[in-house]
């Protein structure tokens, strides 16, 4: 392999390899995917495929789950910090340009739109949750969910953050909070 | 580097301590063919690394629902590649400045830039290929490319494509029949 190719392994491994190792594959294909959507153990950002999938398989604790309201709101919640990859894939599946990160990158303003009510957050990303109104979200714009201890500026509540992010293209895997492995186990 | 038959074989064990060097096999088989898939379309090189290591965080994300059983990994690698690179077009069709990164992202070292420059020239023949193929359909262009470029036999390009097996045989064909027609016109 190339330099690249041997550099990109190295990192991918370093940032999700513990949690492509918790992943169970998965031979049962559910033909409908539940609305509201539970997975442990799936740390990887980024994934956008078939997400409902693994999580028939798992047998853990949820990570966490993404569920649509009846009032067109979206909630996230991130109960261990291996559930931030699937829940961005969940979020992606269902079109909402929202991300949940450990840290807003820098180009991300804090959030400022009225209508969207993000509520609390925990001071890694486990035990947080956000609710976002889709629907509110400009074009050209992606919402950055983030727990509250990362020393950002932003003011959303009584303590997870969201900012208002460009949605550029590609967004890099984001990783776990910093000093949690992936594997959970703190709901 | 090993084939994807023998891929296939080895991902039916499913256990779970086997998915990560399972998926490394898939990485480390099928990297330079999506790393080149995108030195095919992109100048520049950063884009080839972010779009590659887009299309691999995907597949790792779905790896959990792979089943090798209904195909092998190349043509499932390359129609996640594919899919990314549809979505990078959307967005920078839709003005968005895709080369505008998130601040904090890593850039390539000097010396991978350098090697994925010499990928990118490596691709000219590649990149003639598909001018060329400007007066065929979308799907006969893709065809060509997973089938002539990429190396996977026309079954694999059909799944990678998601059409039947017949009706990419015969638009190759066609395809084919119409780039020598070309090239005699040319003459």
């Amino acid at each position: 392999m190339s330099k690249f190719e041997d550099h990109l392994w190295q990192e991918f491994v370093r940032e999700h390899g513990h949690d492509l190792a918790q992943m169970c594959r998965s031979a049962a294909r559910p033909t409908l995917r539940p609305r509201v959507v539970a997975a442990s153990g799936l740390g990887l950002a980024g994934v956008g495929v078939a997400l409902a999938l693994v999580l028939g398989a798992a047998t853990a604790a949820p990570a966490f789950a993404v569920t649509r309201n009846h009032d067109g709101t979206v909630t996230v919640e991130i109960l261990r910090s291996a559930g931030v990859a699937g829940a961005n894939a969940e979020l992606r599946q269902l079109g909402v340009r929202a991300e949940v990160m450990s840290k807003a990158p820098a180009a991300c303003q804090t959030y400022a739109f009225e209508q969207v009510a993000p509520t609390t957050g925990g001071h890694q990303i486990a035990n947080a949750h956000w609710t976002i109104d889709p629907r509110t979200i400009p074009a050209g714009r992606r919402l950055v969910l983030t727990p509250a201890s990362e020393g950002n500026s932003g003011n959303s509540g009584s303590g997870g953050q969201v900012y208002n992010c460009p949605d550029n293209f590609p967004y890099r895997p984001s990783s776990p909070a910093s000093g949690d492995s992936g594997n959970g186990g703190s709901s | 580097m090993s084939t994807l038959a023998s891929v296939g074989v080895a991902m039916r064990d499913g256990s779970r301590d086997s998915v990560l060097a399972e998926f490394e096999q898939v990485y480390r088989s099928n990297v330079g063919g999506v790393t080149a898939y995108f030195a095919r379309r992109c100048a520049d090189p950063q884009t080839v690394a972010d779009l590659t290591s887009e299309t691999i965080v995907r597949a790792a994300g779905a790896f959990g629902s792979f089943d090798p059983g209904r195909g092998a990994a190349r043509p499932w690698l390359f129609g996640i590649a594919a899919h990314v690179y549809a979505q990078y077009c959307a967005q920078a069709a839709n003005g968005r400045d895709a080369a505008l990164r998130l601040a904090g992202l890593a850039d390539l070292p000097v010396d991978e830039i350098d090697e994925l420059a010499g990928k990118i020239d490596a691709q000219r023949a590649g990149r003639e290929l598909i001018e060329r193929c400007a007066q065929l359909s979308a799907l006969e262009q893709a065809a060509v490319e997973l089938v002539d470029l990429d190396g996977l036999t026309p079954k694999e390009a059909a799944a990678a494509l998601g059409v039947p097996r017949g009706v990419l045989r015969k638009r190759l064909s066609r395809a084919h029949a119409r780039l020598r027609k070309g090239n005699h016109g040319d003459e």
